[in-house]
């Protein structure tokens, strides 16, 4: 359990879990429940840059090709192989953390640059692939049709095909995803990526074997992002060459740097608020991605640590000694 | 095999191959200097072409004084950007080191200028009328319009001029300096943000030299610099990061190849060409082609 | 104390046929045409404090990281306990017991100042991914221990009463300690320390002298480099001589002291007289 779920942070989840489940009851607008849905898939995209960015120090841009990889993965086992949804997310799964072993080993013997560089070439790879190898993936007309995830459990038969049960479908993946991660990250595992980040010469001193670091990273963040791309694919319905685009790096990055790097709940909090802003401003799609461009520079040059950072900051004024150093944080 | 079409995709593929030239060789000169990877250098490219559309019925279509009018323009715009770009990667941090922080922010210039021009214009296509229209060169039966003949007069002069003001002048001197060992370069009282200055304004004078030139060859709308980036990228990371000249011989490879193959193969391929030489090179000699320049860190 | 520096086993005073716990033959490094390192032996026994001293620019420091593993260009053979260790990844040579600090002083600031301690055993406990993730009991029963640990060890080194604090609000000569605290959580075979007490004022630095011999008595192992020569000559069992590269002499600190190639050396080098 990550250490912010004891009180009063405790209650305030508690007041936000109840929220996120008494919503749908409360307003019957298939378009709110459309936005919040897509700003809890965007969330755990991004959180997934965050493992191996924020936390791990490696910026990639293979974490788009990874979502795109899962919802072709995901979209070709039910519509190619006859698998359920479910055998997607897993195919998608399994598929994505192959890759990203592969990728990360190979690059990282080089350096963290050259890591950099191969998650562009990849990204921009797939992105062709979904584009050209018709026989496979369609091309530009993508795949249609995608059916709703379904649960059938003997008798017991439900199939997720209205907003309100994708909606929860899309909260339940999201919560027992980021509480996954929020485990892993504030273990000690969370803390050996972040010695890679500050310090990899030191971290290697102490006996870190960094490299299997690196690509334990890649692969963690990698399979998140393909199960949380196969399942979106379904919730869309299609998955077409799109999925690559350009505009779901700069969301991550831009919910990533907004929320701080290597930060938990404050990217979370910074994943609704860029996802459900621009709905309510109504912008065009050209103007949203200005915002979010200007967003993005600002962070990088102004806060770099974001408003994890801000916090941070306000906290160290208000009482000496963080919590780092209490007990159970060694 | 028809030697008139053989001809004729060589030549179509050098033209192309000299402006993806023109592209990467700045591209390159970025990394080679800074260790930064500039997301936005297409995105110069397409605002020099809109720029271009812009001044071309401002002077009667005559394109010579256009591209004058527009070199000059970009040369001062370029300083200035430069200038912002260093200013902007000195400030701030966390993120990691330069290298990661010029791609963040270069990828914000980036998407604000696509998309900025995209609201200005929307994204319909985009074509310029020039004074030379459709006239072309006959080379027998392989014809060679004025336009691309034009264009790859351009890029050869910027070629010799580039390798002139490196080679030859006490500025590219201190620049290849600078490239090469950056604490030797402090030792013998250069500045290297000054030289760094210097490359990068060079470097997207380049990308606009490139789009300038290519206003009377193409339909283009605010993606088309993201696409020949991409290809400059590729010619980049196959030629060795931070090698100009690999990088000016595998663009025009890079040109002639993909002509080959858009002419005999499935057009398909033609795309494919630089992404699948890509990743072949990073797999099995990824320092590049021609130099050893990622260096550990 | 005792129970916390003791290695395994290899208490001094070491047999005079046993092998040398460390023991480096013909150790090359070359920066283009500057040869750093060129053919450097040089043994440490086990339950020894051996002193490495030479004028600026003699390797010293290249010698450190080409042992360590963090210079991936060096030649020569590295043994512990008559094992090589020559050209293993810096990671792997920690894990086998050979610890190192560094001349500019590393420790993770944003962490406490207790984090960094308990870091320095994370690699050593033996604990799989899925005991830290899930908090196995398995995984308590070990945090208690690294905890119990790492505040021992910082009351010995000095530096309990911070254990809550940043490490990034240390002062220079805190950090080291700090450091030296962090590789210790692991009982190393054998502790390199580059440079530990440069820079450090001279109240500390008798400090420091005091509490590493404190930590030999109690097992530990050390081969320091270090440019301040009566640290070095005060504190241990045998000195080696560098120079240009190469050993110009060992022995004790007396045998040194009257070593006529050495007085010409650092005559000759003028780097501080003896």
């Amino acid at each position: 359990m990550p250490p912010a779920m004891r009180s009063p942070k405790g209650l305030l989840l508690l007041l936000l879990a109840v929220l996120a489940l008494a919503y749908p009851f409360a307003s019957s607008s298939g378009y709110h429940l459309n936005v919040l849905t897509n700003a809890l898939f965007f969330t755990v995209l991004a959180m997934s840059l965050n493992v191996i960015y924020g936390y791990a120090g490696l910026l990639s841009f293979a974490q788009v090709g990874f979502w795109g990889v899962g919802g072709y993965v995901g979209a070709l086992t039910v519509t190619r192989l006859g698998g359920s949804v479910w055998d997607g997310m897993l195919a998608a799964g399994a598929v994505a953390l192959l890759l990203a072993i592969a990728i990360s080993a190979v690059s990282l013997r080089l350096s963290n640059h050259a890591f950099v560089i191969v998650s562009i070439a990849f990204t921009l790879l797939l992105q062709l692939l979904a584009q050209e190898w018709i026989d496979v993936t369609n091309g530009p007309m993508g795949i249609p049709g995608l059916p709703a995830p379904e649960i059938v459990l003997g008798p017991l038969y439900f199939a997720f095909d209205d907003r309100t049960s994708q909606y929860f479908l899309a909260l339940a993946f999201a919560a027992a995803t980021l509480a996954a991660i929020g485990l892993v990250l504030s273990s000690r595992v969370g803390r050996t990526l972040r010695m890679l980040k500050h310090d990899e010469t030191l971290a290697r001193s102490l006996g870190v074997r960094t490299t299997r670091w690196k690509v334990f990273a890649a692969g963690f963040a990698a399979v998140v992002a393909a199960m949380a791309g196969a399942l979106y694919v379904f919730y869309l319905s299609i998955v077409d060459p799109t999925i690559f685009d350009v505009y779901y790096t700069q969301l991550m990055l831009v919910i990533v740097i907004v929320g701080g790097l290597g930060s938990f709940w404050p990217m979370i909090a910074a994943g609704f608020v860029l996802v459900v802003l621009p709905e309510v401003l109504r912008t065009s799609d050209e103007v949203r991605m200005i915002y979010y461009g200007v967003v993005l520079i600002a962070g990088v040059l102004f806060f770099p640590r974001g408003f994890a950072g801000l916090l941070a900051a306000r906290r160290r004024r208000h009482s000496s000694g963080g919590r780092l150093g209490q007990p159970g944080s060694i | 095999m028809d030697p008139v079409f053989l001809g004729q995709l060589l030549l179509n593929g050098i033209v192309i191959g000299l402006i993806y030239g023109l592209i990467a060789t700045g591209l390159t000169l970025q990394f080679g200097i800074l260790h930064i990877v500039n997301f936005a250098h297409g995105e110069v490219l397409m605002v020099a072409m809109y720029a271009m559309a812009a001044l071309l019925p401002l002077f009667g279509g005559d394109f010579f004084v256009a591209f004058a009018v527009l070199v000059v323009l970009a040369s001062a715009v370029s300083l200035l950007a430069a200038r912002g770009l260093l200013a902007a990667l000195a400030t701030g941090g966390d993120g990691g080191g330069i290298f990661e922080k010029s791609l963040l922010l270069t990828l914000g210039v980036s998407i604000v200028l696509v998309n900025g021009v995209q609201q200005l214009f929307t994204s319909n296509p985009q074509m310029a009328t020039t004074s030379f229209g459709y006239g072309a060169f006959a080379l027998g039966e392989i014809r060679l319009t004025y336009a691309h003949a034009l264009a790859s007069v351009v890029a050869v002069v910027t070629f010799g001029a580039l390798f002139w003001f490196l080679l030859r002048t006490n500025a590219g001197r201190a620049l290849r300096a600078v490239a090469q060992n950056r604490e030797a370069a402090l030792m013998i009282g250069l500045d290297p943000t000054r030289v760094a200055r210097r490359a990068v304004a060079v470097s997207l004078v380049l990308s606009a030299v490139a789009g300038a030139v290519l206003v009377p060859i193409i339909v283009f709308q605010p993606t088309v610099g993201q696409t020949l980036l991409l290809k400059a990228f590729a010619v980049v990371v196959i030629g060795g990061m931070g090698n100009i000249g690999g990088a000016v011989a595998v663009a025009l490879g890079l040109g002639v190849l993909e002509s080959l193959v858009g002419g005999f193969a499935d057009i398909v391929w033609q795309n494919a060409v630089a992404f699948v030489a890509m990743i072949a090179v990073l797999a099995m000699r990824p320092q590049g082609l021609f130099a050893a320049a990622i260096r550990k860190g | 104390m005792d129970s916390l520096a003791a290695s395994d086993g290899v208490l001094r005073p070491a047999a005079p046929t046993a092998p040398p716990l460390l023991k480096v033959a013909e150790l090359r490094r070359s920066f283009g045409a500057v040869r750093a390192v060129d053919g450097l032996d040089l043994e440490v026994e086990a339950g020894s404090i051996t002193g490495m001293i030479g004028p600026n620019g003699c390797g010293k420091t290249t010698a450190v990281n080409c042992i360590t593993g963090f210079d991936r260009g060096c030649s020569g053979s590295v043994e512990l306990q008559g094992r090589s260790i020559a050209r293993r990844q810096p990671e792997e040579i920690a894990r086998g017991g050979v610890m190192r600090t560094f001349q500019a002083i590393r420790v993770f600031d944003g962490f406490s100042v207790l984090e960094n301690a308990a870091m320095g055993r994370q690699c050593f406990d033996g604990l799989r991914l899925q005991h830290p993730i899930l908090r196995t009991p398995r995984f308590r029963q070990v945090e208690r221990e690294t905890r119990a640990r790492a505040e021992a060890l910082l009351e010995t080194v000095g530096l309990g009463a911070k254990k809550g604090e940043l490490a990034g609000s240390l002062s220079y000569g805190q950090k080291k300690l700090l450091a030296l605290a962090g590789i210790l959580m692991s009982e190393p075979k054998i502790v390199i320390l580059d440079e530990p007490v440069a820079g450090v004022n001279p109240t500390m630095v008798h400090e420091i002298a005091e509490l590493l011999r404190r930590l030999n008595a109690a097992g530990t192992t050390f081969l320091i480099i270090e440019h301040n020569i009566e640290f070095v000559m005060a504190l241990s069992d045998r000195v080696v001589v560098m120079d240009r590269g190469r050993r110009l002499a060992s022995g004790t600190p007396a045998e040194i002291q009257q070593d006529e190639r050495v007085l010409e050396a650092y005559l000759g080098g003028g780097d501080g007289g003896l």
